[in-house]
């Protein structure tokens, strides 16, 4: 089983390679693949207020082990602005750390609100996959519209945490509150 | 037009000007164009690429987050452009993600394609450009445009050029219309006044000069041309007359020639006639020869390394073949197919030392003919000169009738050499069987000869009965010897000897009889003839002794002379000449035949007949002949000739003198001497012989008794009989021989074969002697001291005085046998003291009683002629 899954995560990341949207097109990926294809291209429309260029861009996911393994193996595979990826996953709040971007699964939309205050945090885009997460507090929620995924903004939070999202991010989301 | 062109230097100046200028104009209209195409593709080009780069920057974000609408929305920024019918992007699969169409033009199909483009068709300009960000290919964008701004750029070049094109070349036609004249004119006034020069052959015309260009230059040349010719028609008449006369010198050289070359012609006709001549005289010899070689008999074949040549009729009847059958044929397929299989290594053989240039015996081998019997020739291959090549001829004569003939005589010579084998064989054990029983004859007689018991008309009996049996082994020796002749089985033995001394050995042995005959014998010798040669002796005796007797024989009175000369260096002659009564012409050769005698020989003298045969027969085997010259009741010369080799005296064989043995000199060595023999009177008379002069005697009837003695007694010498029963005495002396004790045992075998080649075959068994039956006393003691080393006591002269005397009554008894008339003459001879006479008489003695003479030779010697008288008293 763990043998299929490298496969599998293996092929995703061959086909991130190539092309974002020809994974979106044309590979039957899982959505977390897709998704997580999209969360690495938005580090290219997001800047964020302190931008270190030597220390590693850090992702933690919680909860989900289904975005760790194609993150991870984006991490290992890509850059972001020159500099290396590191991902984590995390299962408790506890073990939260300062990142770049948090990856919530579903089990953890509850803890969301928590999550906002948490300090640690405060420079920290929250992406979630959860109806109506957005206005729970997550930056950029995926949604799926016509059996395909898009996503949408919460800018006022990003505004918050002084994150600024390019006018074509903005553009491309369904949704921008 | 083109007339003008070609003969006008006018028009063709305008034309090259004209041509000029309108080759530029079309040059410039030309680069102007492809300036003004490339320059709108570059400017399109970049409108394009510029406006390509604007929306791939705005559609990233859509296509990175796959959201075509948005993408779609970023091409309908190119709205404003008027020429854009299409816009549209397709992704990295080449799929369409995004489309954009001006109103009127959706019905499009949106062709994919890759990379970086711009292609103008017929109906479109086609631009595609790829789509990167951050280096990674996201897909290609893609615009279509009309192609209407193209045409219309090209419309205007081409009515621009047009009208470019005439205006220059109107321009350009005046322009040179007014500036070849300056060329034209003096050039047209030059071409007149060549023409009038040409018309009027003045050549005093001179050109005035216009200007300092070429065209003056060429005004110089002309005048200076038009002199020059003036000066040269003035030579050029000479110059005629003088090529005449060359013309002249050389036609007459030219008919010299010509009646040369004709009279070579003629020369050449004749030597082409003599050739055809002699090529038909070759073609009639060819034919000749073609006809000679297929009449001939003998068989002619001719054939190089490969091909069969030529084969004549005697060759293709020798074999069965025809001509076809063989000629232009493979050679080594044809060999192998006539030439017999045991005999086709042989003639390849030959043939190839043939082609080698070795020169080829003539050989014989077989042929198989076409119906497969065998064709014998012999045949002698040899190399000719054939197509540029070699090729061999081989002529084969036909031998078959002639092997046949041959084999039929071999087997008749076979079969006559069988005959005469058992004629040999027959002979040769006649010999035996008769010599064998004279053995006891003639040991008897010997032995009784000395029994003083017996009286005197006894001792006469014995006497002739040993007569009597020398002369008939004589008789059977003379046939022994014919049949030896006959059969080649004589063996000649060199030895050195004095030839003076043998010769006066003879004519000492004959001395008494020439002299009771009153005949002269005379030996002389050349000077330069050796003393001293190697040759067969006894032969040579033999036939000397021959030659002596029958002058003796046949003459009655005058001088028998003995002459011997040298011959030449290997070769000695011996002529006997006679004053005889002759041989008769008609039997000059017959007397040399076997058993022909003259008619006065026979009724004279008898004989065997056989004695002058042997001789020639001798003499032949010796390396010459013996001939004879003869005139009836004058005389006879015969002439003996015989080869020599030098002789050496040391090697000279010593004759002791007859002395009688008496006794073993040792008496009380007891020597056992074991007699073996399967006739007991042969066994008796050895016995008798060596029982009395000292040895012990043991007898054996056979082989297997002689080694039963042998092992038992142990003899010290073995005297051994060859042909016995149960066991003969080859196999004795084998067995004898094989043990430790029979090394050192004396054999001496003694046979009566008497043939050599035997005496030689048991010699080789290890025998120490060999003695041939019947022997002479002496003889087989004399073999028997040799061998055993043992020595006797002689009867010395003093002895045999005293024997004399002690034995005087057997002397007396043996004179009395002889006849009263000798007996006179010796008494008469002895009272007188005529030695010469003595010797004459006791010669007439020897001749029938050896002792006797001996006795008296020696008392004749000593001049004891008082002891004679008292013999004879």
């Amino acid at each position: 089983m763990l043998h299929l899954k490298y496969i599998r995560n293996f092929f995703t990341v061959i086909c991130f390679l190539l092309s974002a949207s020809q994974m979106a097109a044309q590979v039957k990926g899982t959505p977390e693949n897709i998704m997580s294809s999209f969360i690495y291209n938005f580090t290219a429309y997001l800047t964020w207020p302190v931008e270190e260029t030597k220390a590693p861009f850090k992702i933690i996911v919680l909860g989900s082990n289904e975005f760790f393994q194609p993150l991870n193996y984006i991490a290992g595979v890509k850059m972001v602005k020159g500099r290396k990826i590191e991902v984590k996953l995390i299962t408790k709040e506890s073990e939260i750390e300062p990142c770049h971007i948090l990856v919530v699964s579903e089990d953890f939309q509850k803890s969301l609100l928590t999550l906002n205050d948490n300090e640690l945090l405060h420079e920290t885009v929250i992406i979630t996959n959860c109806l109506g997460c957005l206005t729970k507090g997550a930056s950029i929620n995926f949604v799926s519209v016509n059996e395909k995924i898009h996503f949408e903004i919460n800018k006022k939070a990003l505004d918050i945490k002084s994150i600024k999202a390019s006018s074509q991010l903005l553009k491309l989301a369904v949704k921008v509150i | 037009m083109f007339k003008h062109i070609r003969h006008s230097i006018k028009y063709k100046l305008i034309t090259i000007q004209t041509a000029t200028s309108l080759a530029l104009l079309l040059l410039f209209i030309l680069s102007y164009a492809v300036i003004e195409v490339q320059d709108f593709r570059q400017s399109v080009k970049s409108e394009l690429n510029a406006a390509a780069d604007v929306l791939s920057h705005n559609a990233v974000p859509a296509i990175i987050f796959n959201d075509s609408t948005e993408a779609a929305k970023t091409l309908h920024a190119m709205d404003s452009y008027n020429q854009l019918l299409n816009a549209w992007i397709s992704d990295t699969t080449g799929r369409l993600f995004a489309a954009y169409s001006k109103a009127g033009f959706e019905q499009y199909d949106f062709p994919i394609l890759t990379g970086n483009n711009f292609e103008i068709t017929d109906e479109s300009i086609l631009f595609t450009k790829e789509i990167k960000n951050e280096g990674q290919f996201l897909g290609t964008i893609h615009f279509r445009l009309d192609i209407i701004r193209f045409t219309s750029l090209i419309r205007t070049i081409v009515l621009m050029s047009l009208l470019v094109l005439l205006a220059g070349t109107l321009i350009s036609f005046l322009i040179a219309n007014y500036m070849q004249r300056t060329i034209s004119e003096p050039l047209l006034l030059l071409a007149n006044t060549f023409q009038s020069i040409s018309s009027t052959k003045d050549f005093s015309v001179s050109m005035r000069k216009q200007s300092n260009d070429e065209i003056g230059t060429l005004y110089d040349g002309f005048n200076a041309l038009a002199s020059e010719i003036r000066h040269y028609h003035e030579n050029l008449e000479n110059l005629v007359k003088e090529r005449t006369q060359e013309l002249e010198a050389a036609n007459r050289q030219l008919h010299n020639t010509s009646s040369a070359l004709q009279e070579i012609n003629i020369a050449l006709k004749r030597e082409i006639e003599e050739r055809i001549k002699a090529d038909e005289e070759r073609k009639a010899s060819e034919e000749k020869l073609h006809i000679i070689l297929q009449t001939m008999e003998e068989g002619v074949a001719v054939y190089t390394a490969g091909k069969i040549k030529f084969v004549n009729a005697a060759f293709c009847r020798l074999i069965g073949y025809s001509e076809e059958e063989l000629v232009g044929k493979d050679t080594s397929e044809i060999t192998d197919q006539i030439i017999f299989q045991a005999d086709l290594e042989k003639v390849n053989n030959s043939a190839s030392d043939c082609f080698s240039g070795k020169r080829i015996e003539r050989m014989e081998y077989r042929y198989v003919s076409k119906s497969g019997e065998e064709v014998w020739v012999s045949g002698i291959p040899a190399i000719i000169p054939w197509d540029k090549g070699n090729a061999i001829i081989a002529t084969v004569v036909d031998m078959t009738q002639h092997k046949k003939d041959k084999d039929e005589l071999l087997k008749a010579k076979e079969a006559a050499e069988s005959a005469n084998k058992a004629k040999s064989a027959f002979l040769a054990n006649m010999s035996h069987e008769i010599r064998t029983p004279m053995n006891a004859v003639l040991g008897y007689s010997q032995i009784l000869q000395k029994d003083k018991s017996l009286g005197k008309v006894q001792l006469g009996y014995i006497k002739a009965i040993n007569k009597s049996g020398e002369h008939l082994l004589a008789l059977i020796n003379d046939i022994l010897d014919m049949s030896k002749i006959e059969a080649g089985r004589i063996q000649l033995i060199p030895s050195s000897f004095d030839l003076v001394e043998m010769t006066e050995d003879i004519a000492e042995l004959f001395r008494m009889r020439t002299e009771e005959k009153n005949l002269q014998l005379q030996i002389h010798l050349d000077t330069d003839v050796p003393r001293i040669i190697s040759a067969d002796q006894s032969r040579i005796r033999q036939i000397v002794i021959n030659l002596i007797s029958n002058a003796i024989k046949f003459s009655s009175r005058g001088i028998i002379r003995i002459n011997i000369t040298l011959k030449n260096k290997r070769m000695l002659c011996l002529r006997v000449a006679d004053q005889g009564i002759g041989v008769p012409a008609n039997m000059l050769q017959r007397i040399f035949e076997a058993f022909e005698q003259t008619e006065k020989g026979i009724s004279t003298e008898g004989g065997t007949g056989l004695g002058l045969t042997i001789s020639r027969k001798l003499a032949r085997l010796l390396g010459g002949d013996i001939t004879v010259t003869s005139e009836p009741d004058e005389g006879s010369t015969f002439e003996f000739t015989f080869g020599f080799e030098t002789g050496f005296r040391h090697e000279l064989s010593r004759h002791t003198d007859f002395k009688r043995i008496r006794h073993l000199k040792d008496k009380h060595k007891n020597i056992k001497v074991l007699v073996v023999d399967d006739k007991p009177l042969n066994r008796d008379v050895a016995k008798t012989m060596l029982g009395v002069i000292g040895f012990t005697i043991r007898e054996a009837e056979n082989g297997l008794e002689a080694l039963k003695e042998f092992e038992t007694w142990k003899p010290d010498i073995i005297l051994l009989d060859i042909v016995m029963p149960l066991m003969d005495g080859r196999e004795v002396v084998s067995r004898i021989r094989a043990t430790e004790a029979g090394q050192k045992v004396v054999i001496i075998t003694v046979s009566a074969s008497a043939l050599d080649e035997e005496k030689a075959a048991i010699l080789s068994l290890g025998v120490n002697d060999f003695v041939k039956k019947p022997f002479q006393e002496n003889e087989l003691l004399e073999s028997i001291g040799i061998q055993a080393g043992l020595e006797y006591e002689y009867d010395n002269e003093e002895e045999k005085e005293q024997g004399i005397k002690e034995n005087r009554f057997d002397y007396k008894a043996l004179v009395l046998i002889l006849p009263q008339e000798l007996r006179a003459k010796l008494a008469k001879a002895s009272i007188l003291g005529d030695i010469d006479m003595l010797r004459h008489l006791i010669g007439q003695i020897a001749e029938t009683d050896s002792t006797l003479a001996d006795h008296l030779f020696l008392l004749q010697k000593s001049f004891k002629f008082e002891e004679i008288l008292e013999l004879l008293s």
